[in-house]
Formats: C-alpha cells, structure tokens, sequence
C-alpha cells in the first residue's frame, strides 16, 4: 500500500486530567493532512470529566468518545482501538499529556507506507514542557510546545544540542511519555499487557513489541515530534511514582524477556536522572529525593515479597 | 518496462512458486518484457525450458565456467558471473533487475549498475545463521556460512529495493543487516497458484473417518521429532494419517497403527485432494503452495503463527495458527482442528475467495508492477539537494 493511500488514526487514553486531554486531542487535530479518526477512551467512572472533548473543533476529523467500564490503561485502549478498527489501517496509541507536532502523522504515514515490513513502532518523546501556574492560556501553551523552538536557551547551539542529547540518553524511558503506532492487519489477535509507571506506557507498549516482532519489524526510538507535558506540581507523588516505577520494571523483567527494553538498565537511567536533578536543579532536589527513597520502597517490598 | 529476472539459489523450494508460468504470463500481461537468468545454485537444470512461456526469453548460466545455454564458453574468457550479467542487461536494455532467491546466491548479481536492483527475499538459509564474521555477543564464529553471508551483506548495499512474501523474513534480513540503502519495502505476496480447482471433503456419514495431512519437503529428524506426538495422537483418534514424503527415521508410528499413509513423494496436490486437514509445521515459503491449495478447496490448516503461514491465513482468521515450535500447543490446536473438521465446520467459508484475490498470479502481478515502476521512479528521480554549509 502507498503512503498517500495509509489511513492513520489516533486513541487516546484520558485518565484523570481533561485539560491535558484537550491539549493532546487539539494537537492531533492540528496534523496535515487531518487523520482517518480520533477516538479519547475513558475509564466510565471518570466519563463526565471528559465531556467537553468531543465539542466541534475547526477539523473535518470528529473526536469520537468511548467509555470502558474495565478498569486499566489497556482495556482502554483495546475499546478505542475496536471502535476504530474498521476506519485505519495504522493506529497510534498514546496518553493524555502527549502532544504531536503537526507533521507526525505525515512523517509515521510516509514511514509505513515506505517500510511495509514495518508492523510496530514506539517512540517516546524528544522534549519536555513543564506546567506552572503561570504557564497562561492552553492555546498559548499548545502553540509554544508546538512551536519546535528549542526548550533551553544556551549560549551556543552546540551547546544546548549537546545538553539535549545528554539529557535524553539519561532521561529514563519508562518515565517519559510514549507512543506506539501498530499496523493493524498485523495487531489481529494480540492485546495490551499493563505495566505502566502512571505517567508513561514505555514498558507496556515494549511488552507489545516483543509480541509483534515475530510478525515483522519493530523500531524504537526518541522523537523531535513528540513533546511531554509535565505538572510542574507533581513532585507531591515522587515517593510513590518511584516506587511504582520500581515495582513495574520488577515485573516486567519477571514477566517478559524484552527485546527493547533492559530492566537493570533502566533502573540504572532512572537513579542518573535522579542524581543529575539533585546536583544540577535546586528546585528538583525534593523530587529526586523523594523519587529515591520511593525506589527504595519498591525494593523492600520486592524483596519482602520474595519472602 | 524491460525487467532482467535472476534466479538463484534452490528453484524447487521457495523459489518455484514464482516460475510458475502462470505467474509470468500475467508479468508479461501486464507490460514487463521479461529475461529470465537462472544463476549458479540452480538445482534443475531443465526447469527453465519446462517452464517456458510466451515471450520470455530464458539463459542459463552454469556454474561451471558459466557457460552460456548453448554450452559455449564465455567468449572473454572470464569466470565473472557479475560482468556478464551486465553484458546480458546491456543486450536486452533492462531497466530493473529484479532478484529472486537465498541472499548468498545472489550477491554477484547485485554488483550490476545504472540500473535499479529490486530484491525478493525467501525464508530462511544458511545467511540467516550468523550476524558478522565473528560476533562474540551472539557466540558465532567464522565459518563458511558466515563468510558467505558477509560477503552477500556487502553486496547487498546496491539493492534499491526489498520485496517478500511476509513481513517477518523481509524483517529478518534487514535486522541482519541486509539491504542497508533499500529505498522501500514492499510485502508483493507469493503466487500460490490457488485455483479451487481440487474437490471439496467428501461428506461424511455417521462414523468421521478423518484424514490428517503433514507434509513437509524438507524432511529432518529434528521436524519429525516435533510433529511425531501430534500425528500419533490424530492416529490414536482414529483418523487416517497421510505423510509426504516417507521420513524414513521413526517407523515407530508406522507399527502402532495401520492408518499411516504414506506418500512417495512430496505432491501437494495429490497430498490435498484426499485430505480434510492439512498440518504444516514450520513457517516457510516452500508451503505457501499446500497452504494456497488446501485453503481453495476449503479443508482446515493448522500451521504455526509465523511469517508467511501466519499472513496466509490472515493470522488465524482462515486457518488455525500454534505458536511457532511449541509442540504442546501444536498438539493440542491439532486436536482442536480434527474435532472441528469432524463437525464439518470450516473455519472460513470465504477463505478461498481471499487468498485466490490476494495471492493469485494477477494479484501479486500487480503488486511487482507497482514496486517496479516505484523503484524506476525513485531511481530517475533527482537526487535530494545538498544543503550549503555555508550560509548564503
């Protein structure tokens, strides 16, 4: 099939903040050429925050909502990939708080419709835009972190380039946000295995491409297309987002013999990027402390459980 | 569009199904002149005169001096299968190469230039073994069959092109390193020659007397090991067990039952026609024909989730799929597929139809045009401009 005949399509996992959800359907919405579809899948306890999504948009795409009354990221994500089945042949799946720079799709279009041994692809974002309280207007917000300006201003290209390179071969993969695109015809019959770390679906959707590898070709890899946004208030759930993360890669290195992922390597990233906060950012410190000492949790508890 | 097709490698296995001339006839159909060049590793050296069709003209070159069809030797002298390979493309004015067969067998032929070289790739071979020369992390070590994948990965850097029959081999060769400046990928199929031309299962009475089918060309020891279980337990069922070819290691199940067929050869067709299912244990092209036949005439495939058996059977919407090697879930899916069948419940009424439209000669005719006329548009395409590093 050629790319210019690929239908493209994107679900979205609302979890618990509908402005973040809005955010990443409006840059989705922004993509040119437009895409096959666009469904926002929610847990139905938590449909009613979320009602505002589906409101016309200047757009031909329509935001078709779903509700899930299983609990859990991935039988959200099976809803929104069923009711959208029969309208794409490549379908992306990502969380709320991820947005897209608007020539992502075309470039995944052309890529699929290039690389037709290509069943699965995960990329996981180039950049981060932190939230404060005085970050203004979520239109303004949307155009800034779209913008490709570059995040940090450095005296010298070479040397914000070389800060943006270390900063992302430390950043920890399984905290940053992620996405994976799958082909369709060659998704038939598999589904989502949970381990998410609350922020990110990282370790999820490599679990997804183990699966997938018999099937075809699978890639990985930081994207310049995708942009992370992060509460600038989230450091209140460090202890617990380190102790879950810690627990996730537990399970995974348990559960799957990850092809993309190394477990040990990872908890390895996450320690450096907690260490690189404390010495380089004052006002991270409390985070990486607490993160830490949440990691040291989940080790206790993996250990009492072995017990 | 004059396209120069080169064979190599074993014609009688994977390569077969696209010498089928019902399969050229519908390339020429289409408007490609054909010159079809049956390289050194050819195994029959009457296939291409068996297989002629009308306005294909057909060169073998033996691998023995490479001499030309007509046994003459070549006028140069030269034992250089790659400088005439470009004689015959100047000859014949091709505009694509297109080449067909096991990457090792081809990699002379990947040396031809000014024209865009399609590839089509087949499972498995002895490339698929080894990464380098010496990779210590994978524990392979410098052996005949590394050398020559080396060797065929360095010459693979010409090709423009990837084809294949399933995304799983073309994948394979491609994380091995292969095809490294491939321009595109394109999943063309395999001629399967399905035709619905076989008689459906007879109908049954009150007392099933099913029959189970293995077949398997490639026989080792080690395939019969994996499939004996399964094929004892159909046995113990009472259903009749018809092999092709003789394996010749294990007459064990021979002597425990006297409803073991066994065939002579390995006939797919003859194998089909008295069959209500088919068991094909690995994923490889050489059963991409079997699979095509048995799904025509509506009998029941049990074949492992993998590659091209995987894709056929639209991964397990037609046919039934055990997990790549995993003799438990082969026994039990088998079992799984003889209660069906006995039951007279195909799995998919219109699988017949669909694999005929995908992967009949027309179907997969059009999908080599296509990826011909994409690579010869790239290839007079103008080349991306260079950026200036100096500013203007």
């Amino acid at each position: 099939m050629t790319e210019s005949a690929l239908r493209v399509a994107y679900v979205v996992a609302a979890e618990s903040d509908p402005r973040s959800a809005w955010l990443t359907t409006r840059s989705i919405l922004r993509q040119d050429p437009p895409p096959a579809g666009l469904v926002v899948a929610a847990d139905v306890l938590r449909e009613h925050a979320f009602a505002g999504l589906s409101e016309p948009a200047r757009s031909p795409v329509l935001v078709e909502f779903v509700s899930c009354r299983v609990l859990g990221i991935g039988p959200r994500y099976m809803a929104g990939l069923r009711s959208i089945a029969d309208k794409a042949d490549v379908v992306v799946l990502c969380r709320e708080g991820t947005l897209f720079r608007p020539d992502h799709l075309a470039e995944l279009a052309a890529l699929f419709g290039r690389r037709q041994e290509l069943v699965g692809l995960m990329q996981q974002a180039g950049s981060v835009r932190r939230m404060t309280s005085d970050a203004g207007a979520d239109q303004n917000i949307l155009d800034e972190s779209l913008s490709g300006a570059a995040p940090d201003a450095a005296p010298r290209a070479w040397l914000a380039a070389a800060r943006r390179s270390v900063a992302g071969a430390l950043r920890s993969r399984s905290l940053t946000a992620s996405m994976l695109a799958v082909r369709l015809t060659s998704f038939r019959g598999l589904s989502l295995s949970e381990f998410g770390t609350g922020r990110s679906d990282f370790l999820s959707f490599a679990s997804c491409l183990d699966r997938l590898r018999p099937r075809g070709r699978v890639m990985a890899g930081a994207s310049a297309k995708l942009v992370e946004l992060r509460y600038g208030d989230d450091q209140r759930q460090a202890r617990r987002a380190g102790r879950e993360a810690f627990l996730s890669l537990s399970r995974f290195r348990g559960e799957a013999s990850s092809l993309v992922v190394s477990a040990p390597a990872e908890i390895g990233r996450l320690l450096a990027e907690a260490v690189a906060a404390i010495v380089s950012d004052p006002a991270r410190r409390a985070w990486a402390l607490d993160f830490m000492r949440g990691m040291r949790d989940g080790l206790r508890e993996a250990g009492l459980r072995r017990k | 569009m004059k396209s120069l097709v080169v064979f190599g490698g074993d014609i009688d296995g994977r390569v077969a199904p696209y010498r089928d001339p019902a399969f050229l006839a519908a390339l020429t159909g289409l408007g490609i002149e054909l010159t079809i060049v049956d390289l050194g590793g050819v195994g029959d050296p009457d296939a291409g005169r068996r297989c002629e069709v009308e306005n294909v003209a057909w060169t073998r070159l033996d691998p023995a001096g490479w001499a030309d069809p007509a046994g003459r030797a070549d006028p140069a002298g030269r034992a250089d299968p790659a400088g005439r390979l470009g004689e015959i493309r100047r000859a014949v004015g091709a505009d694509v190469v297109l080449t067909i067969g096991p990457a090792p067998a081809l990699a002379p032929a990947w040396s031809v230039r000014d024209v865009p070289i399609l590839h089509v790739v087949v499972a498995g071979g002895p490339v698929m073994s080894g990464v380098g020369l010496l990779d210590p992390c994978r524990r392979v070590r410098p052996s005949l069959s590394s050398i020559r994948g080396h060797v065929a990965r360095r010459a693979s850097r010409r090709v423009a092109a990837v084809l294949g029959s399933n995304r799983a081999d073309i994948a394979g060769h491609l994380d091995l390193g292969f095809f490294p400046s491939a321009r595109f990928s394109a999943i063309t199929g395999i001629p399967v020659g399905a035709r619905a031309e076989l008689p459906p299962p007879a109908e049954r009475g009150s007392a099933p007397a099913l029959s189970l089918g293995y077949f398997n060309p490639e026989h080792t020891p080690a395939s019969w090991n994996f499939v004996k279980a399964a094929l004892r337990d159909a046995s113990d069922r009472g259903c009749e067990v018809i092999v092709a070819p003789d394996p010749g290691v294990d007459t064990g199940l021979r002597r425990r039952s006297d409803r073991i067929r066994i065939l002579a050869e390995a006939d797919a067709s003859r194998l089909v026609t008295g069959i209500d299912v088919l068991l094909v244990p690995f994923a490889d092209d050489v059963f991409a024909q079997p699979i095509g036949m048995a799904a025509a005439s509506g009998r029941l495939i049990v074949a492992p989730d993998f590659g091209i058996c995987a894709e056929l059977l639209d991964y397990g919407r037609r046919g039934m799929l055990f997990r790549n090697g995993d003799q438990l879930d082969l026994r039990r899916k088998l079992s799984d597929a003889m209660t069906m069948a006995a039951g007279q419940s195909p799995f998919r009424f219109d699988a017949a139809a669909e694999i005929i439209a995908a992967y009949g000669p027309e179907a997969c005719a059009q999908r080599f045009l296509a990826a011909h006329e994409q690579a010869l548009a790239l290839h007079r395409a103008p080349p991306p401009a260079i950026r200036s590093a100096v500013p203007a």
